[in-house]
């Protein structure tokens, strides 16, 4: 059995076709809240699952343009169905949305598919996954969960060495490889003539997604 | 002759908007769009980089083959690398993926989040006409030998085409509980998929699997040079 997820914007014919794999268990749609021609597209599609048969969930996208809040939305809904196998059709909705969704789906490992414009012919994208984890010392890692420990994700130089017990010459290190691989930034603290404070890029907690 | 430092890599499909976004907001010398070859903006797009001094290149690709997507923008983006690292003042090389199909901009990511190139998505917003410029979760240094280990890239090198795994058990000289660890692991990536034929099992590599193993003689000569 399988779970569908799609984005889904004015066109319902473009989650159709994901409906035709064998043993879908239920459908999950994203799609923009407070647009009427989507809300149409969205009743399309729930009347078609209803006459199929098939479980119909809606996820409202309150900010359909922003990128990390889509991609922590699609990552909570798919956790929800964890251990369960799931395609995701990223045909539809804001190519802000399809981003997102890809990208979640890279990090997990969730198959996409997209089906054509005109023909609605559906092309599977051949399954992508990337673990950026593996990529991190564990130092590296370290800080970066401090940092996303954080109210704000960053914190002074000084207050990251004393909480993880670094000496400056292994932090030094450990910092600038997450600085070029433009995990985080550092900047000059507001707060201190001398000091910096180390600044996790927003989408950081997203490619450090636990499965 | 121009100097390049900044080079913009862009998908492309009648997005003529999108990817004006991404012309004002991304610094480029160069601008490079993989697309179809048949798109009718090309020539105004050639025609504004030319008079604003800067160079504008096309990559020809089927916008609909997804693995001819993923090759051409891989081999493009680990082409132009070299080019903005060039000292002593090294430039930066971006890529758009708001235009075009979606089976082109996810190859694009893919290849950009495997070169470990800065990735952005351009876009007007519908309601209120705001430009937006969004940067992608992309690792930068990311280094594409370290993706899988020795044992994973040896078997790698072998997926260029179907093999049954008594074969790949002689090509690769692995026992086969260590090929058999090296086969699920790659399997739950999407690199293969293990198929019965004959009653033999066979391993048959994904559009993925491919494309990795297209690149396994460098990474192995990557790693013999110590890189």
């Amino acid at each position: 059995m399988v779970t569908i997820f799609a984005t889904l914007g004015y066109v319902p014919e473009s989650v159709l076709p994901s409906l035709r794999t064998t043993g879908v268990e239920r459908l999950v749609v994203f799609a923009s809240a407070k647009d009427p021609k989507v809300e149409a597209a969205v009743r399309k599609v729930k009347a078609h699952c209803e006459k199929a048969d098939i479980p119909f969930t809606r996820v409202s996208i309150a900010k359909p343009y922003d990128l990390e809040y889509v991609a922590e939305v699609i990552k909570e809904t798919m956790d929800h169905v964890k251990d369960k196998e799931a395609i995701f059709n990223i045909t539809g909705g804001t190519k802000v949305m399809a981003a997102a969704a890809l990208i979640v789906c890279f990090l997990k490992g969730v198959p996409t598919e997209y089906a054509q414009e005109r023909s609605m012919e559906v092309i599977r994208l051949p399954l992508m996954k990337i673990d950026v984890r593996s990529q991190l010392t564990r130092r590296g890692k370290d800080i970066v969960r401090f940092l996303l420990a954080q109210k704000e994700q960053s914190a002074p130089t000084g207050k990251i060495k004393k909480a993880l017990g670094m000496e400056k010459s292994t932090f030094s290190i450990h910092l600038s490889r997450l600085r070029d691989k433009g995990l985080v930034t550092v900047e000059r603290d507001p707060r201190s003539t001398r000091g910096q404070v180390v600044r996790a890029i927003p989408t950081l907690r997203l490619l450090m997604m636990e499965d | 002759m121009v100097s390049i430092r900044n080079v913009l890599v862009s998908t492309y499909g009648r997005a003529m908007r999108k990817l004006n976004v991404a012309r004002k907001h991304l610094p480029h010398d160069r601008l490079v769009l993989v697309c179809d070859s048949g798109d009718q903006d090309l020539p105004t797009i050639r025609q504004n980089e030319e008079e604003r001094g800067g160079e504008f290149i096309q990559v020809e690709v089927d916008p609909y083959d997804f693995e001819a997507c993923l090759n051409t923008c891989y081999r493009t983006l680990e082409d132009l690398k070299p080019l903005t690292l060039a000292e002593p003042l090294p430039g930066g090389l971006r890529v758009n993926i708001s235009c075009g199909p979606k089976t082109l901009v996810g190859a694009m990511l893919f290849a950009a989040m495997n070169a470990g190139v800065e990735a952005y998505h351009c876009d007007v917003e519908r309601a209120t006409g705001k430009e937006l410029v969004i940067k992608l979760p992309t690792v930068m240094d990311f280094e594409i030998h370290r993706r899988f280990s020795s044992d994973d890239w040896q078997v790698i090198g072998h997926l260029d085409e179907g093999r049954e795994v008594r074969a790949l058990v002689k090509r690769t000289g692995f026992k086969e509980a260590r090929l058999d660890r090296v086969l699920g692991k790659l399997g739950h990536e999407g690199l293969l998929e293990q198929v019965m034929k004959g009653g033999r099992t066979w391993v048959e590599p994904t559009a993925i699997g491919r494309f990795y193993a297209g690149l396994a003689p460098e990474v192995r000569e990557r790693k013999v040079n110590g890189g």
